[in-house]
């Protein structure tokens, strides 16, 4: 018999985790379902915020100025990567595919030359490290909970009433359109890369005190990252965060079961979203 | 398939349009032999067969998989237990991987057509994780996964387990995936696949099952890989899981496009410049992947999408050198 307690701690584990999933696919989503690159780059962002947070929780002792650092550095480097990927604009999704596994491979080993290549581990903050009474969970994993649901309603209203986020709605519905409105699209292509990468810096911060870090973390992340990001629908930001959290439900649970069954599970999943429904659950065709 | 009579197979009845396939054989079997250490040559083989087995997919039909390691692994497997555990000849077992290959691909491949673009890359790469995890983990009392076993490569005919005798009979079995690829390329099956990658509605108007004939292409790639995975294990006599998690799927991808998905040598071009570089760079240089990213980065930029091949056919053809190669 299954405990209701360990239902509960599993429940809360894989909300947390399909959370960080659906904060760093974000960026991939809006990019992929409209600009159709399979931007592998990508994860180097969520890397890049995890090893950040390392570096200040060692050399400061804080944990929260990783996270604002990480947002600012994601930020400033989302938007210059973009200036590299906008001659992949309209190339075939291979060619893109290529490109960016090479600026992959080439960011993955930057990552080893400055933080080296052994295992690194992170702790919570002090402040959430504490555990709750009764269900025994760090209460990091609830924060962790909170903290992207906040982002994530942040992320909603922006994109539906600022002006901003109105034209990367137009954008993703109809670009032509909205360049004869006299808007310049490069402000939405702009727009998604860097908060984009800042969502997915955010993400890998959030997910440092609970994993290993090492330099092929981003490789390991990116097969989740696309199994949100198809199993949620391209382009749809409630299909990613559901996509998430269902994912991370059935690797959560699957993985008290047995580790490596996590993988087997979330993939499962995928593949029956997949053969029931090809464009993804919030996905249009 | 066979009731189309192939024109464009006429074209192979001349002598001169094989002479390709004699210098590759001659290549392979006495001059590199003599600069490339064996095994690593082995290997090139062994990996194009798979490459082989990708490009008829991608190159011929666009759809782009990202799980061909699955069925890599399968034949890998297949010939690795049958011939460890369950004591059959070596020679035969080859035979065994590309038909478990294909019973594999019959059965996946019923779901896994039905479309292309990203559907079909990921419901392969679902295949790939969920393969490699129960190879991993659930098998683990056979595979051995991540330490790997040792095959015994004894044969009743011939001894494989000498370096020698095992590079010659994987050889002869990548010729003869060769030949039989260059038949291929030739074939109305291969123009079909490649109307139904330009435009699939209208096959289906001229009266033929575009859906046979994918699952058709599926299976007979999936039996290809399979018989690359044997190889693989015939030229290390030895397997490991970890050779097929599912991110080394890029590397298919990135031989595929170094030499150039739609030409018949690119296959062979693509696998040895790549292993080739690998192994010598990580070498020489700890941090090879910035190597092989730069290389990437600029042959792609350069070759555009065709690869080293295809820019190669293309001055070729410009010059009329191509008529000689016979191609």
């Amino acid at each position: 018999m299954v405990d209701i307690e360990i239902i509960i701690r599993q429940t809360i584990y894989g909300i947390g985790i399909g959370m960080i999933f659906a904060l760093v696919s974000l960026g991939l989503s809006l990019t992929f379902g409209k600009m159709k690159i399979i931007n592998l780059a990508h994860m180097l962002f969520y890397a890049l915020g995890a090893y950040l947070v390392f570096t200040t929780t060692t050399l400061a002792g804080n944990f929260w100025y990783g996270i604002l650092l990480s947002i600012a550095i994601c930020f400033i480097l989302g938007t210059l990567s973009e200036q590299i990927l906008k001659y992949l604009y309209g190339k075939t999704i291979e060619y893109t595919f290529i490109v960016t596994f090479a600026i992959l491979l080439i960011g993955i080993d930057v990552i080893k030359s400055i933080w080296g290549v052994d295992y690194k581990a992170v702790t919570s903050p002090k402040e959430l490290s504490w555990t709750i009474p009764f269900l025994g969970i760090e209460f990091y994993r609830v924060f962790v909970i909170i903290f992207s649901a906040v982002l994530y309603l942040l992320i909603i209203l922006f994109m539906r009433y600022s002006m901003l986020g109105k034209i990367i709605v137009a954008f993703i519905d109809n670009d032509e359109h909205l360049q004869a409105t006299g808007i310049n699209p490069r402000i939405a292509t702009l727009l998604m890369f860097a908060l984009g990468s800042a969502l997915a810096g955010i993400g890998g911060s959030l997910h440092a005190p609970l994993y290993a870090l090492f330099p092929y973390m981003a490789g390991d992340m990116l097969l989740y990252v696309f199994a949100t990001v198809v199993a949620g629908g391209m382009g749809s930001v409630t299909g990613t965060l559901v996509g998430g959290i269902i994912l991370g439900l059935g690797y959560s649970y699957a993985g008290y079961i047995q580790p490596f069954l996590s993988p087997i599970v979330v993939f499962l999943i995928l593949f029956i979203i997949l053969v029931v429904k090809p464009e993804g659950m919030f996905g249009t065709k | 398939m066979l009731r189309y009579y192939n024109v464009q197979l006429r074209t192979l009845k001349s002598l001169g349009k094989w002479t390709d396939v004699f210098l590759l054989l001659v290549l392979l079997l006495v001059v590199l032999p003599l600069f490339i250490p064996r095994f690593l040559l082995a290997d090139i083989l062994a990996w194009s067969i798979l490459i082989f087995a990708f490009n008829l997919l991608y190159g011929f039909l666009g759809y782009l998989s990202f799980g061909h390691l699955t069925y890599f692994a399968v034949g890998a497997y297949t010939f690795a237990f049958s011939v460890r555990y369950l004591h059959i000849d070596p020679l035969l077992a080859i035979i065994l991987a590309p038909l478990t290959g294909a019973f594999i691909g019959a059965l996946f491949g019923v779901i896994v057509v039905r479309r292309g673009d990203i559907y079909f890359a990921l419901t392969n790469l679902s295949i790939n994780v969920v393969a490699y995890y129960v190879l991993y983990f659930l098998l683990k009392d056979y595979t051995l996964g991540d330490q790997g076993i040792f095959v015994p490569l004894k044969s009743a005919l011939i001894d494989l387990s000498l370096r020698g005798t095992a590079y010659i009979v994987i050889l002869i079995v990548f010729m003869l995936v060769f030949i039989f690829y260059k038949i291929l390329s030739k074939s109305t099956f291969a123009l079909l696949l490649q109307s139904i990658k330009e435009k699939e509605d209208r096959i289906k108007f001229l009266g033929y099952n575009t859906f046979l004939i994918k699952y058709i292409a599926f299976i007979i790639s999936t039996s290809l890989a399979a018989l690359g995975g044997a190889m693989l294990v015939l030229s290390h006599a030895y397997v490991s899981a970890s050779v097929f998690f599912p991110i080394y799927n890029g590397e298919i991808i990135v031989m595929s496009m170094l030499g150039g998905p739609l030409s018949i040598y690119g296959a062979i071009v693509g696998a040895s410049i790549y292993l080739g570089l690998k192994y010598v760079i990580a070498a020489y240089i700890i941090r090879w992947e910035l190597i092989i990213g730069i290389i990437l980065l600029t042959v792609m930029i350069l070759a555009r999408g065709i690869g080293i091949c295809g820019v190669a056919e293309k001055v070729l053809k410009r010059t009329r050198i191509i008529s000689v190669v016979g191609r």
